[in-house]
């Protein structure tokens, strides 16, 4: 009933108009070799900053829906896989793409890519509300619980750099304490410059780190001539053999999706792999198999639906994207967590409803444009990038009007780039700069309730409880991403 | 012992220096001596970086010194004439944007940044640097209501 009243609110605002426009635009630079559905979140996120925050809503679940979608065109069309999840879609997806299968391919993995978003976001409006009224019950030491949970997926999305992630992870601390103490109200290296009095932004620091750092990086790596011809369309027969594999892989992808720190990647590898242990006679896994592409293609984006479930029932960010999508979330006043789902019931199911709608227009677009995103994916990157550069600064400015949030996004650009160039993970960084107030706020509120005996958070039954999940998520991620390649 | 000096061990002196900065700049801080004061976290997390920073140069040396004897060279990271040049281009940007205002700092930037970018000829890099600030200023001041007259 209340996801029937999100539909009518989103219908009602005119928010469909922009959940339109942000899938059209998620799915365009998601499709771009280059960028990535983060950094589309990065340099698109900032023109809802003037909108009413349903409408933003709207947009960015638009953007970020479509976004991860849109990466598995490059994958496919140009064997060029942006991240470690598209990479599995390459393996079959690019062979069945040369075979001729160009079209059907496409359509294929935009198809079961808007049905896995489906299909998992049934499960988080069903799982999402029960989750959060268990989560009614925290308080301080609980959510400083929370907070070392994101801890610990630090140190599973810093991949085979662990040590490297963990450093990212305390320098974000570091940098996340510039500010007045929240306890004490004595500002805390501001260095006398009032402009950080209230901490370093996030959003800036967030578009400097995917959107500029990514803009140095393509400064040296070019992507010349690409070459896609367009040859006949083949019918694909016998589609019904499908129909395993995607639900399956969307299982798969909702589950992992819901681990914070497993992400995207673990959910694309795993099930390609499980797809593979399924194979029946005359399956060509790793030659050009669609039931390749349908297992990783759905995982990846049913993982989405399973990400969403964290971090709106307990703020807790899985994954880049998510934690991007928290800090957009504070800027238009939704704090993510259980209280979300009695404050702000409104838009929360005007939200998730946007997450359905985008993913049908994930299906329509792929199904009725894929041959013109074939065409604006081949366009030269030297026209991208200059604009890109224009969105990172003025979307910077444009969070508070402010010209220092420029200067902290320039600062963090070029963080980034040292920080890519010299193998250290960002997402653990960017994690850290998010996770940081909430950790330091509850523990201090929780050392007041303890009576500043931090022991005593061990003799709360929900404490421990929340520590043990975090410890057997944290042995399951590890476990997974043992067997999940880390290169792209 | 011999010890091998190359980039990533002056990554890790260097995080090792700014950690010990950083906790001293910390324990300046009034109530720096209370145990829960304004200080705490911030001596914590300077002191894990010191101790991450440390097994991060172990860990290097003990990668280098493997490299060595199985004959293999480090790749270490470059960092090219562009990259210096678009960062130089951007600081520029940055410190002029005061005083002539968006538009007319952001087309002399995005000419520049579409040369270096390979954009052939003057016509071309020259179109796109007007045309895109004024749909950006558009776009941003008219529609969305975002003050960039105001930079």
């Amino acid at each position: 009933m209340e996801l029937l009243n999100g539909f009518v609110t989103v219908f009602t605002s005119g928010g469909i108009v922009f959940v339109i426009l942000g899938a059209l635009l998620g799915i365009i630079l998601g499709a771009l070799p280059g960028l990535t559905s983060t950094m589309a979140l990065a340099i698109l996120a900032p023109l809802t900053f003037g909108f009413d925050t349903l409408l933003a809503l709207c947009m960015l679940m638009g953007v970020y829906i479509a976004g991860i979608a849109g990466g598995a065109v490059p994958a496919i069309a140009l064997n060029m896989p942006g991240t470690p999840a598209s990479a599995a879609t390459a393996i079959d997806g690019y062979r069945l793409f040369k075979e001729g299968n160009q079209s059907n391919t496409l359509k294929m993995s935009f198809l079961v890519s808007g049905l896995g978003v489906i299909f998992s976001g049934i499960i988080l409006v069903t799982l999402a509300p029960l989750i959060a009224q268990f989560g009614l019950l925290f308080s301080a030491p609980e959510y400083f619980a929370l907070g070392m949970l994101g801890v610990t997926i630090i140190i599973s999305i810093s991949g085979k750099y662990m040590i490297r992630g963990i450093i990212a992870a305390l320098i974000g601390f570091a940098i996340a304490f510039i500010g007045t103490d929240p306890t004490s109200g004595i500002p805390r290296f501001t260095f006398g410059m009032y402009e950080l009095n209230g901490g370093i932004s996030y959003i800036p620091a967030l578009i400097g780190l995917f959107g500029l750092s990514e803009v140095f990086h393509f400064t040296e790596n070019t992507i010349k001539s690409r070459d896609i011809s367009q040859q006949q369309n083949k019918q694909m027969n016998n589609w019904k053999r499908f129909i395993p594999t995607f639900f399956r892989s969307s299982t798969i992808g909702t589950f992992i999706g819901s681990i914070p720190g497993a992400g995207a990647d673990i959910a694309s590898w795993t099930s390609y792999d499980v797809a593979q242990k399924f194979a029946k006679k005359g399956d060509k896994y790793g030659r050009g198999e669609m039931k390749g592409v349908i297992a990783s293609e759905s995982a990846n984006n049913a993982n989405v639906g399973g990400a969403l479930i964290p971090m709106m029932t307990f703020g807790i960010p899985g994954d880049g994207q998510t934690a991007m999508l928290i800090a957009f979330l504070l800027i238009h006043g939704l704090d993510p967590g259980p209280l979300i789902f009695e404050n702000q019931s409104t838009l929360v199911w005007a939200m998730f409803a946007s997450v359905f709608l985008a993913s049908l227009l994930v299906i329509i677009y792929g199904l009725s444009l894929s041959t013109l995103i074939i065409k604006i994916v081949n366009q030269p990157l030297m026209f991208i990038y200059p604009a890109v550069i224009m969105f990172c600064l003025v979307g910077a400015f444009a969070i508070n009007n402010n010209i220092f949030d420029v200067y902290v996004m320039f600062c963090f650009g070029v963080l980034g780039f040292l920080m890519k160039k010299t193998e250290f993970p960002i997402p653990p960084l960017m994690l850290a700069l998010i996770l940081a107030p909430m950790i330091e706020k509850n523990l201090m509120r929780g050392l007041l309730i303890e009576n500043g005996n931090f022991l005593m958070f061990f003799a709360r039954p929900l404490f421990l409880t929340i520590m043990g999940i975090g410890i057997v998520m944290l042995i399951i991620t590890l476990v997974l991403r043992k067997k999940t390649p880390q290169e792209v | 012992m011999k010890i091998y000096f190359n980039n990533s061990t002056m990554i890790g002196i260097l995080l090792v220096t700014a950690s010990v900065i950083y906790i001293y700049a910390a324990m300046q801080l009034p109530g720096g001596a209370n145990s829960l004061g304004p200080s705490f976290l911030p001596i914590l997390v300077g002191c894990l970086l010191i101790i991450c920073s440390v097994i991060f140069l172990i860990n290097e040396q003990i990668e280098n010194k493997k490299q060595a004897s199985s004959g293999e060279n480090e790749s270490s990271p470059t960092i090219d004439k562009k990259h210096f040049l678009l960062v130089i281009y951007l600081i520029i940007y940055l410190l002029v944007l005061r005083h002539f205002g968006f538009l007319l700092t952001s087309i002399p930037l995005l000419f520049f940044i579409n040369r270096l970018y390979g954009m052939k000829g003057m016509i071309k890099p020259l179109l796109v640097a007007v045309f895109l600030p004024i749909i950006i200023y558009f776009l941003f001041q008219s529609l969305l209501g975002v003050p960039l007259n105001l930079i």
